[in-house]
């Protein structure tokens, strides 16, 4: 552990750049994603302040008016630059619909879906790295192989099925649990700490069909990297210098397959958020999915652009930033 | 893998073709037809006359199940195709390509993967109003090559810096055999893999987007629209829900089935 000091110092500028360079690439495809979707927008038909032949006279000058407030007037080459512009500065800019600032309407719609994927993504974590280094350790038993029929049959069930039977049986049937919403009328206006209870109840069952189809595919996944650690030398030498086998499997093993479990978490995550689209339509959540159906319908181009953005972002980041620490956990150096 | 398993998963997949294929002759009805009385035949349990029962219209379960399985298989093979051929392209292009090419590729891929698929599907309706199957099946397809060009790259330039494919090269092997017998074989389990993944991938989506309103339109039968059919309380009549789940379900088994038979030989290969 002593001349560990030296080494660690010595990996700075390699760690510093091993999280630089896929942000810089995140950057660059965010950039590249606002780009395609500008244009893609643009080339949809129809126009958000489109006249319509029985406008009353104020109606229409209203709208010509927004056209040319909005930008809207001016040729594409003159609206793209400004838009970037704009990007770069922080502004996202003020919806069609509503007029009132992107940032917000965005920042509550993704906040919400961050309210469901950010626990499902962990306890689904938690399940299925549990679950699979039992299978593995266990593999070929009866028990295993039971799990693994089940985490397989589990998988080819539409996800938004397990919702909608789920959300029939357990809040529509029972009536155990609200069906749709985020949070009671009741306490709809209430401040925050008054509203969490609510929004729990509220979330327990899209929450749920989130983290259960992501433990099956982290139990998969680590069922075979447990068996393929397990299969190594390492655990012979733990076992003869006298280390519980329990010791071996959770602490030993386990980190052997750190590299398997952080390359994971970085493809979970776009698959949970397409996932929580579909969910949050069954439970009535008013997430960044429900935020994108809308703004679409309505030709509400600042705020798709924005959702598309960090969707981007995020897709973009969690991959890349997934893959360099997977990779320097296969190397051996970040487990410090 | 068991024999059990490949037996049952190549005899689902058989079935589900064989459904599709001979749809006019195994329900020869249109499947949209109401029943003779359309209020006494709301939503009756499976019998001899309707072995899967009614739905909400009195329509029959059974024709509309067997017509639907021909429209979402076809959807999910055409999506599929164009999953396969695109990414195979793309992916062994840009293997073979230069340095600066192949990044701009493999970012471009990075940006197709990053865009929601739930926009593009979006955007396609409000272009056309309503989609058709076809529309349907090749948006799905433009929208997810992505993942699979990246696997296909990956592959393509190990087997292109293999030692056998370098000292092939170094004997003067033209690029065409090259690409058929160094590149192609050590590509063909991703190929098989990413198939049937992408098999076992559109048919949810297909039956989400569908159920959701967003896919295929009223009143075609496909399998999401069989979920849709049974209605706003569909714990009600069971044989709504289950038969289409089953059928939805017991595909993607097989597909995935067949997906981690692919990549079994690979891994016990990359083992020795």
């Amino acid at each position: 552990m002593t001349s560990d000091a030296g080494r660690v110092q010595l990996t700075i500028p390699g760690a510093l750049l091993a999280v630089l360079r896929p942000l810089g690439r995140a950057m660059l495809v965010a950039l590249l994603v606002t780009s395609v979707s500008f244009v893609g927008l643009r080339l949809l038909p129809g126009d958000p302040f489109a006249p319509s032949p029985d406008d009353p006279p104020e109606l229409a000058h209203a709208r010509a008016q927004s056209r040319v407030q909005f930008g809207l007037d001016r040729p594409i080459s003159v609206q793209y630059p400004a838009l970037l512009g704009a990007l770069a500065r922080g502004d996202l800019g003020h919806s069609f619909a509503t007029a009132q600032p992107v940032s917000g309407i965005v920042r509550s719609a993704i906040t919400n879906t961050a309210i469901l994927v950010a626990p499902a993504l962990l306890i689904g974590l938690a399940l299925g790295v549990a679950l699979g280094t039992w299978q593995g350790a266990h593999a070929g038993s009866v028990r295993d192989k039971i799990l693994g029929g089940a985490t397989f049959g589990y998988l080819a069930v539409p996800e938004f099925l397990v919702a909608l039977i789920l959300g029939g049986l357990v809040a529509i049937r029972w009536k155990l649990l609200p069906a749709t919403g985020m949070v009671g009328a009741e306490v709809a206006t209430a401040p925050w700490l008054v509203r969490l209870p609510s929004i729990v109840e509220h979330a327990v069952l899209p929450v749920s069909v989130l983290a259960m189809s992501t433990a099956c595919v982290v139990a998969r996944h680590q069922r075979a990297a447990v068996i393929a650690a397990v299969g190594e030398g390492f655990v012979r030498g733990a076992g003869a210098r006298g280390v519980p086998a329990h010791r071996i499997l959770w602490v030993h093993v386990l980190r052997r397959t750190a590299g398997t479990i952080c390359a994971m978490a970085g493809v979970l995550l776009p698959a949970l958020v397409g996932g929580a689209a579909l969910v949050e339509r069954v439970f009535s959540w008013p997430g960044a999915g429900s935020a994108l159906v809308t703004a679409v319908a309505a030709r509400d181009y600042p705020v798709v652009q924005a959702l598309v953005l960090m969707t981007a972002v995020a897709v973009a980041l969690s991959a890349s930033l997934a893959e360099a620490g997977a990779q320097r956990l296969a190397q051996g150096e970040a487990l410090v | 893998m068991s024999r059990v398993g490949r037996l049952l998963a190549y005899g689902t997949v058989a079935a589900v073709l064989g459904a599709a294929l001979a749809a006019p002759v195994l329900a020869p009805r249109d499947p949209n037809a109401l029943g003779d009385d359309p209020t006494r035949d709301r939503r009756l349990a499976p019998s001899v006359q309707h072995p899967l029962g009614t739905d909400d219209l009195s329509r029959d379960v059974y024709g509309r199940l067997i017509h639907g399985t021909r429209v979402s298989v076809s959807i999910a093979l055409i999506a599929a195709a164009l999953i396969v051929a695109i990414a195979f392209a793309w992916g062994t292009t840009a293997a073979f390509a230069p340095a600066w090419l192949r990044g701009a590729m493999m970012i471009f891929a990075d940006v197709v993967y990053s865009v929601p698929r739930l926009l593009v599907v979006l955007s396609v309706l409000t272009f056309t109003g309503q989609l058709a199957p076809a529309t349907l099946a090749v948006v799905l397809g433009l929208a997810g090559w992505a993942p699979l060009s990246r696997i296909l790259y990956r592959a393509a330039v190990a087997a292109r810096r293999a030692p056998s494919t370098e000292s092939a090269m170094a004997l003067g092997v033209g690029r065409v055999r090259i690409a058929f017998s160094h590149v192609l074989p050590a590509l063909r389990p991703h190929l098989v893999e990413g198939a049937c993944m992408a098999v076992a991938v559109v048919i949810p989506l297909e039956a989400a987007l569908t159920y959701f309103g967003i896919g295929v339109p009223r009143p075609t039968a496909t399998w999401g629209r069989l979920l849709d059919d049974a209605g706003a309380d569909p714990l009600g009549a069971w044989w709504l829900v289950v038969f289409p789940s089953a059928v939805i379900a017991a595909t993607v088994m097989a597909m995935n089935y067949l997906a981690s038979d692919a990549r079994a030989p690979r891994l016990t290969a990359e083992a020795k």
